[in-house]
């Protein structure tokens, strides 16, 4: 519909004298967003033309009884403002309700996310010490098992022990089982707690050979080890054996000064 | 013609001075107060045009007692709805006025006109001033009635008949071709005619906000 057609309609339209599917068109043309060419002046003077009509008809005063009928309704009905403002209280009270939800949602989910970082962080913990205790059960069961290979070797027939002679500190102690028919070689010992920086180093010595054969690692307070002598090293009987303090980590020569050492 | 439009424009300006001279507001801005939940200008709006509308609402029903629940009935539809209340589309004192005339028309079309007629007569009584209303004031009311009137008598018989058939029957342009057995291009023509013509009528402080 142009504005030519609706204004063509206008006086009709404000009499409400207009087909539905008419009204229905020019009511689409009004809210339409496109600019009009006189169509809302047209539409006021048209509905004030009407009104004219409707002056045309000589007033009767009504009687008392029907403001008072209107006051007692409206005592009973909801204001317009107050209505409007009940409702804007009610899209108050609502999105200030869901402001407090978001609110506890945010604050329960921060805590949620709390505990599950606590728990996570629990579960590492327990993960670790899992992993740890596994460690020192594997380490609990090498030194059982090499308890059980020394306590079997110094049983044997033909096992020497062999004390290892302290060269300067005899708070150092440590001697050697050792088997030469089975080719077994124990190192028992203690006070044997490196010095920061440093390590035990043991070595099987044939001739002039100084041959590595593994770090000693006592415990921080020197309490007692046992290790096991690599057989390998062991085919060809060593002369002597000696531990030197050595860097950490040891050297593929002795470098340190020798701590203890025994003639086989 | 040029006459009667300046004595309009004089009584439509004299009445709308009285509503504005003494700083009351015009009807616009009573639904507006009113949308606030003013009372005060509920009831002034009220005293205002109650009994035009209860006037108007006679015309349509032809029974005081339908016309006066009505007449409530519309007020309180003012009351409820007055935020919807557009000047764009006319001034307040119109949309007043069509919401009573459309409540009448849809009584009338749901119990059937069948009485409608019986208590017609009643909407020629006497004007009686409203309450508050000064003599002067109702004496000018009925001069600007009248003018109006007089206005409505610038139609041709045959243009009145058919916005008053519209307008006070609510029947659509083809009910109205239908019931004067006239072709419906006819009747389109008589309302546009007669609605430019009330249209021109109007004084220009009325008829543009």
């Amino acid at each position: 519909m142009s504005c030519a057609e609706f204004k063509e309609l206008v006086g009709a339209y404000a009499l409400g004298a207009l087909s539905a599917e008419e009204r229905a068109t020019c009511d689409a043309h009004l809210s339409s967003g496109a600019a009009h060419e006189g169509c809302w002046q047209a539409l006021h003077e048209a509905n004030e033309a009407a009104s004219l009509i409707a002056s045309s008809v000589a007033p009767v005063t009504p009687s008392p009884a029907v403001w008072a009928a209107i006051e007692s309704r409206l005592e009973r009905t909801a204001a317009p403002a107050p209505r409007r403002r009940s409702t804007e209280w009610v899209a108050w009270g609502v999105g200030l309700a869901a402001l407090v939800l978001v609110f506890f949602i945010a604050r329960d989910r921060d805590r949620l996310n709390d505990q599950v970082q606590l728990a996570s962080a629990a579960s590492q913990r327990v993960l670790q010490e899992r992993t740890a205790c596994a460690t020192d059960l594997e380490h609990a069961r090498a030194e059982a098992d090499t308890q059980h290979q020394a306590l079997e070797l110094l049983q044997r027939t033909g096992t020497k022990l062999i004390a290892l002679a302290p060269q300067g500190d005899t708070a150092r102690v440590a001697s050697v089982m050792f088997n030469a028919e089975s080719q077994r070689a124990f190192v028992v010992g203690h006070g044997l707690a490196a010095p920061t920086g440093k390590d035990y180093e043991l070595w099987i010595i044939r001739g002039d050979q100084k041959i590595p054969a593994g770090l000693l690692h006592g415990d921080a307070t020197g309490g007692a080890i046992l290790a096991a002598i690599d057989p390998k090293l062991l085919a060809t009987a060593p002369d002597a054996i000696a531990v030197t303090l050595e860097a950490t980590g040891g050297a593929p020569q002795p470098l340190g000064p020798i701590v203890l050492v025994g003639k086989i | 013609m040029p006459v009667l439009s300046f004595v309009l424009t004089f009584v439509a300006a004299r009445v709308g001075a009285q509503a504005s001279a003494g700083g009351e507001p015009d009807e616009g801005a009573l639904l507006a107060r009113i949308a606030r939940g003013d009372r005060d200008a509920y009831r002034t709006l009220y005293e205002r045009l109650a009994a035009q509308g209860l006037g108007l609402a006679l015309r349509v029903l032809g029974s005081r007692a339908e016309a006066e629940e009505t007449l409530q009935e519309s007020f309180l539809d003012v009351w409820t709805r007055c935020a919807q209340f557009d000047a764009s589309r006319g001034t307040g004192r119109a949309w007043v006025l069509s919401m009573i005339r459309n409540r009448s028309i849809d009584r009338v079309r749901t119990r059937g006109a069948v009485s409608r007629m019986v208590e017609r007569a009643e909407s020629d009584a006497t004007t009686m001033p409203r309450h508050g209303e000064s003599p002067a004031d109702a004496l000018v009311r009925s001069e600007a009635r009248q003018q109006i009137q007089g206005a409505m008598a610038e139609l041709t018989e045959q243009q009145r008949h058919a916005v008053e058939l519209a307008y006070f029957e609510g029947l659509s342009q083809s009910e109205i071709a239908e019931r004067l057995g006239e072709p419906l291009g006819t009747v389109k023509s008589r309302v546009r005619a007669a609605m430019e013509k009330l249209g021109r009528l109007i004084p220009t402080d009325r008829g543009r906000s």
